[in-house]
């Protein structure tokens, strides 16, 4: 088994690479494949001899891990107030907090971590209304008995770990909503993209279209090709056809507004 | 500028902090004249309960204009679903415009390359 590693080796917020990555050498990956079971996979470290056991990852953790410092929970989400010991003022926004409040713990599956319809503006504002009672009131202790502020200070110290504690439930929905917008954004810049291709082709087409019926009118004004004509003739037919087409070219372009 | 949820908590320490320079205002610099009702009170204690008032208007009024107030969560994944179809068909189609696009262009540069030659 890998060896634990220097105590504060994962508790720091930047942390050293871990003790086992020198065993990543050429020699030990090729004596890993060796070790490879016939479906590929990599049998259990505890097998294996004692350097290539470093190279098998471990499995997922469960519960918690530690990175840069935190601890964090898997699968990932924001610990209860229960949980850091400070009493909450609230109703449970989510379903997940209803069953640790039952003592159930278990069971919801796919309806935990789902939040409840709490009113949080509701909540938010009956906090805000009574930090600044409880402010009130601890000015009037102060001004009474200044010994005895420590009640007060407490529960002014809740009140507002609960209104930032909601707050920061509230972000998903907020992370969500800004997901919304954004997507909205993406889809009108796409069809405004579409929209203005679609006019570019439409102008070109005009254009061409315009160009050919120029094409044709200057065939009409100049008559022919110059048939029966004599050489001379014909170079001359040539040079004014491409003439009379150049004005009405201009012309149609000019008109169709570049 | 930062999230409204931000901006509310910001709002809230700030609140904090005023709650403790207030008190310590008073404990510190007033003259500790006592406040018997009668007479008004001084400007700069009118001044620092005015301030946490506004600040707790501002709290307030953050709060109602949380975004997405009042839309389930299942509201939104269902809106994100129709969005992300939605966004698809889009490109489908930005894609196709695109295509058309070039073509037009091709067509028009054989078109003056032999106007060019004539």
């Amino acid at each position: 088994m890998p060896q634990e590693p220097p105590p504060g080796a994962l508790s720091s917020a930047f942390p050293p690479p871990p003790t086992y990555y020198t065993h990543f050498t050429e020699e030990n990956l090729t004596a890993l494949k060796s070790h490879r079971l016939e479906d590929g996979t990599l049998p259990p470290d505890d097998t294996l001899p004692d350097p290539l056991c470093y190279l098998v990852p471990p499995p997922p953790p469960a519960g918690s891990y530690r990175a840069f410092g935190e601890e964090w929970m898997v699968p990932e989400r924001y610990p209860s107030l229960e949980e850091a010991g400070i009493r909450q003022l609230y109703p449970p926004t989510s379903m997940a907090a209803v069953a640790a409040a039952n003592g159930g713990g278990g069971g919801g599956g796919a309806d935990k971590g789902k939040e409840l319809t709490v009113d949080r503006t509701v909540e938010l504002r009956r906090l805000s209304k009574s930090l600044l009672l409880n402010y009130l009131e601890l000015v009037g202790v102060m001004g009474m008995a200044p010994e005895q502020f420590h009640e007060k200070t407490a529960d002014l110290e809740t009140i507002l770990f609960n209104m930032h504690h909601l707050i920061n439930e509230y972000r998903p929905h907020q992370a969500r909503e800004t997901l919304c917008l954004r997507m909205e954004e993406q889809l009108e810049r796409t069809r405004r993209e579409t929209e203005e291709n679609r006019k570019a082709v439409a102008k070109v087409e005009d254009i061409l279209a315009g160009l050919e019926l120029v094409a044709k009118r200057a065939d009409a004004i100049c008559g022919g090709d110059g048939l029966g004509a004599g050489r001379e003739k014909k170079v001359d037919d040539g040079v004014a056809k491409a003439r009379v087409r150049d004005v009405e070219a201009w012309k149609a372009l000019v008109g169709m507004g570049g | 500028m930062a999230d409204r949820l931000s901006q509310l908590q910001d709002a809230i320490d700030q609140m904090a902090t005023q709650f403790f320079s207030a008190l310590r205002y008073i404990a510190v610099i007033d003259d500790k004249t006592t406040f018997d009702g009668t007479s008004p009170p001084p400007a700069a204690k009118v001044e620092l309960a005015r301030d946490l008032i506004f600040k707790s208007k501002q709290i307030e009024f953050l709060i109602t204009s949380l975004p997405g107030i009042g839309v389930s969560e299942d509201e939104q994944q269902e809106r994100l679903k129709s969005l992300e179809t939605e966004l698809k068909e889009a490109e489908e189609e930005r894609c196709r415009a695109v295509q058309e696009r070039e073509a037009a262009a091709e067509k028009l540069d054989a078109v003056i390359r032999r106007l060019r030659r004539f």
